[in-house]
């Protein structure tokens, strides 16, 4: 009799853990967020910014985890071979992320993502230094046609928005000109501002923040609200869209449960007035896109990419 | 072993590592090939004068006071295998390496004093794990 | 309005704050492989939905108390805290090994406050107009600035200069290793995948400094007992007190040295301490014994470094332009406070952006007391334990601190091997101290080497590279920092050949 009772109850006790265990839900423990970069930069200022939000949303934040090295090649990879149980995730760059398997640098491919979303979007502006004789991009065209390299033009960094912004930028108008990496999004608008180069390309995010300087022109499809007296490329003629975007994926293959909480979510957090606010603090645009169209993008853009490196010598 | 011929071995050492990264720095394209095959270069004639002056002086003393090699190289060893172990399982690592550690250059070994080692052993590795794994959260392998 | 702001910085739950602050920057900076980056970043979150004043003020006093608590591991261990410290150890550690600790920490303490003290001060006299000049530099600016720093390795090799440089050079080639500045390409990889993100720095200098420290000091037995009493040093206190207001022109050049160099973008704490280091130096009477433990050269030091601090807010609250990471995450909170760089930031009637620079200053005076009495006290505690124990320790602690950077078993590969390897150095001469000059400052100085080239060959003309006000004084001073140290070694050759010109040939 007691060994009936005691089946029953073990029995009992199987079959209700299993029923918790089914409702139990993604995500049952803390998510990790990998930074390619170091502490306090500001692709760790983003996401900090998703985690306040997401705490709000859900009650959770992420634990950080910072892999610094390479551009953030070295924690883009890590991201790429971490488990794909859904509690890994990173947030990356573009178009940084596209290039880097392109140029031989990085060892992952951007099929091995999963692809969460878009959280914002910042396009890259020309800037010109105080006291420039160029007023407008046609005049700055003009005088690099007259002297083929001899303009210098600062970038941040290599394989990034503002090189592949600027090979754009020659490519469509026509121009060569001499391209001056810099070392972090700060100093590179002190160089322009200091008047060192002639010109520089930086996202409009940062150009909004300092005092110094003017914007020729940016390369958003239309003008926009942090600088409504800057032209857009477009408008004078010179075809470029080049943005800098900030991303989070995830490492390929995730459940479906998982992705799909992580999509949700993450799409509330990016339209949530708090997030969008905070992000027009920073002068960056919260601008959502959905892991698909995310896909496609990054896909397509990867060729287009490749292309205007390989028109410039700079990959094989 | 003597002073000079660790002298001689690492310079040459030095001096063979700038040969092989010039030709490397030979095949990058300007403007990145000036700064690197400079630098390496002038280390590389730096380290072939020292060479030559450590040839003209005297051979040197000895490098290790009798004994002390020992506890030397067993240090730099126990730390490359702390170093891998470290990344299994970070608690264990450290218990073990600490507490072999103090064993070893302990000078005089009692009961009282290997309980010591113990105690101490697992006081500072749950202090590193306390301070950087929970407070500063920085993920330690477990 | 003056009134208003000081008001506000000195209410009580304001101050607590700033204590609060400055202590926690003090240990995370005096934690090697910790930076006061990553403090403030882990203390982000917190901060956003704070009021703005405390939460500004936050993060500074971090910022402030950590560039002073990175001297006190490079005094008692040899480790510089942050990159910042390193001149720190060039004297620093010697005058913990004769027995003046005490004096060596009071020194880095007296100096931090001192330098913070005034370069928030110049930051808030200042404010724009300096703001501009930092602009002039530009990338041979801070190439040349570099190799100044550089030439420090020869104010530290005097006894052998071809050694020091060939180490130098040495610290300049493994920073080479990554991706190319230009290109984005690896080079001196060896196809081996992690070496592509480079030789990490912090790893490095652990490695270099404490791992190879460790090693040499077990060389001799020592072991179970406790260390001889560290002498009490009573007058520690009076003699720090006493050199700091008799060599007011130390305190003045390295306030005014950080400051400066804190204001140039990019620039950065470890070059302004070590140029602090080679001009406190260069004009001293004595520069012989600078490295054998001249109180002077922690002054120097640590002075330059805490005056960066306020030297690095002065682009970031004028121009919006951060002077380096830590400004730039300040930067970052001010933005979310809906706060605006400029100088609007003084005049928008809130008087928030004055209170935070007063609250800074706060922050450094508060050092004085909380060091002394908190600090201080528990660094000597170190100093007691025997060796047996703390030597191991150290190795757990450093290990730990190298996995923290990388968060993988890499940087341990990287500590372990610049460890080992730079014991063997210092075996046959070659000291960490100007590898570690070259680890740091190679980077920086290839990245601004190759803009200048650039700018040079699009503007069709290589004297730009030299031919510019402010670059012919810094090639001026490299110049002299050389020729110093050469000459007046000739000079003790000739006149010891004058002396015995029997003697046999020296070295």
């Amino acid at each position: 009799m007691s060994r009936l009772i005691k089946t029953i109850g073990v029995a009992a006790a199987l079959i209700g853990a299993s029923v918790v265990q089914a409702a139990a839900e993604f995500p049952e423990q803390q998510i990790t967020m990998i930074v390619p970069f170091g502490a306090g930069g500001g692709s760790d200022r983003v996401a900090r910014t998703i985690d306040r939000f997401w705490q709000e949303e859900t009650g959770q934040s992420f634990n950080f985890q910072y892999q610094p090295g390479a551009s953030g090649a070295v924690g883009t990879d890590a991201i790429a071979r971490a488990e794909p149980d859904g509690y890994t995730v990173g947030i990356v760059n573009l178009p940084n992320m596209i290039v880097q398997p392109v140029s031989g640098s990085a060892s992952f491919a951007l099929d091995d993502f999963d692809y969460i979303g878009r959280v914002n979007s910042d396009p890259m502006v020309l800037m010109v230094p105080d006291g420039s004789p160029f007023n407008t991009l046609e005049e700055f065209i003009a005088a690099a046609k007259e002297m083929p390299n001899t303009l210098t033009i600062a970038i941040t960094g290599t394989f990034g928005a503002g090189q592949l912004a600027a090979l754009q930028m020659m490519d469509a108008a026509d121009i060569e000109a001499t391209l001056v990496p810099t070392q972090g999004g700060a100093n590179t608008a002190a160089r322009i501002a200091g008047g060192h180069v002639s010109a520089g390309i930086i996202g409009l995010g940062l150009f909004t923040n300092q005092e110094t300087g003017r914007a020729l022109a940016v390369s958003s499809a239309e003008r926009s609200d942090f600088a409504p007296d800057v032209p857009t490329f477009d408008e004078q003629g010179v075809t470029m869209d080049m943005a800098l975007a900030r991303v989070i994926v995830a490492p390929d293959g995730l459940p479906e449960e998982a992705l799909t909480y992580l999509r949700d979510t993450l799409q509330e957090v990016t339209e949530s007035q708090g997030f969008i606010e905070a992000s027009r603090e920073q002068s960056l645009g919260a601008v959502w896109q959905d892991g698909d169209a995310l896909e496609d993008a990054v896909m397509s853009g990867q060729e287009q990419a490749a292309r205007l490196l390989r028109q410039y010598g700079l990959i094989e | 072993m003597t002073a000079r011929p660790l002298e001689m071995a690492l310079l040459a050492a030095i001096a063979l590592l700038c040969i092989i990264l010039m030709v490397e720095a030979w095949q990058i394209r300007p403007p990145s090939q000036v700064f690197p095959l400079a630098v390496l270069g002038i280390t590389l004639a730096l380290t072939l004068l020292a060479m030559l002056r450590a040839s003209a002086s005297s051979p040197g003393g000895r490098l290790f006071e009798p004994g002390r090699a020992r506890v030397v190289f067993v240090a730099a060893a126990g730390l490359m295998a702390y170093a891998l172990a470290m990344s299994i399982h970070y608690v264990v690592a450290s218990f073990v390496f600490l507490f072999l550690g103090y064993l070893f250059l302990l000078e005089r070994r009692s009961p009282g004093s290997i309980l010591v080692a113990a105690l101490v052993a697992a006081a500072a590795t749950g202090f590193t794990w306390l301070t950087f794994d929970v407070w500063l959260g920085v993920n330690l392998p477990r | 309005m003056l009134i208003d702001s000081i008001i506000m910085a000195v209410h009580p739950s304001v101050l607590l704050l700033i204590a609060l602050g400055t202590v926690f920057g003090a240990i995370i900076g005096a934690l090697p492989g910790f930076s006061s980056v990553m403090a403030i970043s882990l203390l982000l979150p917190v901060v956003y939905p704070m009021d703005p004043l405390l939460g500004l003020l936050v993060l500074g006093s971090i910022y402030m108390g950590a560039m002073y608590g990175d001297a006190n591991a490079a005094i008692l261990l040899n480790i510089p805290g942050t990159a910042s410290a390193l001149p720190t150890t060039f004297d620093g550690f010697p005058m913990a090994q004769q027995g003046r600790a005490r004096e060596a920490m009071l020194a880095a303490l007296a100096g931090s406050v001192f330098g913070g003290a005034v370069g928030v001060l110049v930051l808030m006299m200042t404010f724009g107009v300096l703001a501009e000049f930092s602009l002039r530099f530009g990338p041979q600016e801070y190439f040349w600035l570099t190799v100044l720093g550089l030439t420090t390795i020869a104010a530290l090799s005097e006894g052998n200069l071809v050694k020091g440089l060939a180490g130098g050079g040495l610290g300049i080639a493994i920073s080479m290793i990554g991706l190319d500045p230009y290109w984005g390409m690896p080079r001196f990889t060896f196809d081996a995948p992690p070496l592509v993100a480079g030789i990490h720095l912090i790893p490095a200098l652990l490695g270099l400094f404490c791992v190879a420290q460790v090693l040499s000091s077990l060389e001799s037995p020592a072991g179970d007992r406790r260390p001889p009493e560290v002498g009490r040093q009573k007058d520690a206190l009076r003699k720090v007190l006493g050199t700091m207001v008799r060599r007011w022109d130390v305190m003045v050049r390295s306030s005014a040295i950080g400051v400066l160099i804190g204001m140039l973008p990019g620039a950065g704490g470890p070059i302004a301490s070590t140029i602090s280091y080679n001009e406190t130096r260069r004009w001293d009477r004595d520069s012989r014994s600078f490295g054998t433990g001249r109180v002077e050269g922690v002054f120097a030091s640590e002075t330059a470094n805490n005056a960066m601090v306020g030297g690095s807010l002065i682009p970031m609250m004028a121009l919006g332009i951060p002077g380096n990471v830590n400004a730039a995450v300040i930067l970052g909170a001010l933005l979310s406070f809906g706060m605006r760089p400029g100088m609007s930031l003084i005049s928008d009637g809130t008087g928030i952006a004055t209170a935070f620079m007063i609250g800074l200053l706060i922050s450094s005076l508060l050092l004085a007391p909380l060091a002394y009495f908190i600090i201080i006290r528990l660094s000597i505690l170190v100093l007691r334990v025997p060796r047996t124990y703390l030597a191991p320790t150290i190795l757990i602690f450093a290990s730990v601190g190298a996995y923290s950077v990388t968060n993988s078993s890499y940087g341990v590969a990287i500590m372990a091997a610049l460890g080992i390897g730079g014991y063997a150095l210092r075996r046959i001469g070659i000291h960490a101290a100007p590898v570690g000059l070259g680890l740091i400052l190679g980077p920086i100085a290839e990245r601004e080497f190759t803009s200048s080239l650039l700018i040079a060959q699009a503007q069709g003309s290589y004297w730009t590279l030299v031919m510019r006000p402010i670059s012919l004084v810094l090639v001026a001073l490299c110049l002299l920092s050389i020729m110093t140290p050469l000459l007046l070694s000739m000079r003790d050759r000739m006149r010891k050949r004058r002396l015995a010109p029997d003697s046999e040939k020296q070295q």
